[in-house]
């Protein structure tokens, strides 16, 4: 027994300094980490460091647009679970077919149409101002969208007030007929829009790159360098050159298409088909950023 | 009292003291079994301590470890942002890349609103 009680104290002894060191040991580790970082900041030129990490993590995005999105996101929630309310009273009504199974559904639809008209409303708002913000966008083509998104988001603020007044069940029956009417006028502007916003993307950075290679050329200009390295760089001009003239056929066309084409040509194939326009364009641009990269090298 | 005389049936002739007459002392058993026990009882204690002394230093070696990558991929990260000094040039080209990212085609940013565009109670009646 006597055996036993000494073996068992030893554990607990060991146990106790092994984790007592380990605690220290820790803590030492967590003490030189925070003196690492703060030493780290300390020693940093500050006004620097927040220039660069700005660089990396800059987010294309205004807060009007960040808003917006936040906004978007919960009522497209808010959306899901008034659409699932909908579906379950409508089963229920048509189970039952009770007067208050009748009452809870016109209620349900009412609020369903309601968040459905919410969420659309705020992605026009979303596009409209992700549109604004796009610098590469042709003004009067820039102006056209905003326009239309402007008069859709009016129709649907109208629609929104007769959904407020609808109380009964032949009421919500005109609702869905009328909202109807917005449907393929409301898919039009929206993917003309998108379209327009995606097109203007690649556009800006296309235009960023073009002053980079001027800029560059400029900066080489008069530089004492070998013959070996002077014809290096003049393939990299013109190879250069001819990847900005292929991009900029490309996004030209793009521009081109939505100028000719009626405003009943834009739907969701319309945008899928500038999507998939715009993949060569994309890889075109990016292997020019590569290019630059070099040249700079060189 | 003969063997004959004797009332105890549960005992049988052949337990009986062959040598209860000679008075004979039986030769004592060494005990030799508890000291043996002390001993694997002392080498089990060596063992266990042994264990659990490696187990603790297995666990401080670990602790340790753990601890102090940390500190060095804190010190790299910082070090890499500072002594990341972009040229004109080199920023303004990362910048077109982001750009060029936001730009991407297969970016599903800004997706048509997942909606359901039919909602109604009673189906469209056909005129």
């Amino acid at each position: 027994m006597n055996q036993q009680k000494k073996l068992f104290s030893a554990l607990i002894l060991v146990f106790l300094i092994g984790s007592g060191i380990s605690q220290v040991c820790a803590q030492d580790a967590n003490q030189d980490s925070d003196q690492a970082l703060i030493q780290t900041q300390e020693e940093s030129p500050a006004p620097e460091v927040v220039t660069t990490n700005k660089i990396f993590n800059k987010s294309r995005n205004t807060q009007k647009i960040v808003d917006l999105k936040v906004l978007y996101r919960d009522q497209i929630e808010a959306y899901r679970n008034s659409d699932k309310e909908f579906n379950i009273a409508k089963t229920h009504y048509f189970n039952v077919l009770t007067l208050i199974s009748l009452e809870e559904l016109v209620g349900t639809t009412q609020l369903a149409m309601s968040d459905r008209l919410k969420v659309l409303i705020t992605y026009l708002e979303l596009l409209s101002a992700t549109l604004e913000e796009t610098s590469g966008v042709e003004l009067a083509l820039k102006e056209e969208s905003l326009k239309q998104i402007r008069t859709s988001i009016i129709d649907l603020k109208l629609h929104q007030e007769d959904i407020v007044l609808a109380k009964d069940r032949s009421a919500a029956n005109l609702l869905a007929d009328d909202f109807e009417l917005f449907v393929e006028s409301y898919g039009q502007v929206s993917y003309r829009a998108l379209a327009l916003i995606r097109i203007g993307q690649i556009q800006s950075v296309y235009d960023a790159a073009t002053i980079i290679d001027s800029d560059i050329k400029k900066s080489k200009e008069g530089e004492d360098i070998g013959a070996v390295i002077e014809s290096k760089r003049v393939r990299a001009y013109q190879e250069i050159q001819r990847n900005f003239s292929i991009t900029n056929d490309g996004l030209i066309k793009l521009n081109d298409k939505i100028i000719e084409s009626e405003s009943d040509d834009f739907g969701r194939s319309f945008y899928e088909k500038t999507l998939a326009d715009l993949e060569p364009i994309y890889i075109q641009m990016s292997r020019s950023l590569d290019h630059l990269e070099e040249l700079l090298k060189l | 009292m003969s063997k004959f005389e004797q009332t105890n049936q549960t005992e049988f002739s052949y337990e009986e003291p062959i040598f209860s007459g000679l008075n004979v002392d039986l030769p004592v058993e060494p005990k030799q079994v508890e000291p043996l026990t002390n001993k694997s009882k002392k080498k089990k204690l060596i063992i266990i301590g042994a264990v659990v002394f490696f187990l603790a230093i297995i666990l401080l070696i670990v602790i340790i470890k753990s601890k102090k990558p940390q500190v060095e991929i804190v010190g790299e990260e910082e070090f890499e942002i500072i002594t990341r000094d972009l040229g004109p040039f080199e920023e303004r080209i990362r910048n077109a890349r982001i750009d060029l990212e936001i730009a991407d085609p297969s970016n599903q940013d800004l997706t048509f609103p997942p909606v359901d565009m039919e909602l109604r109670i009673d189906k469209k009646e056909r005129r």
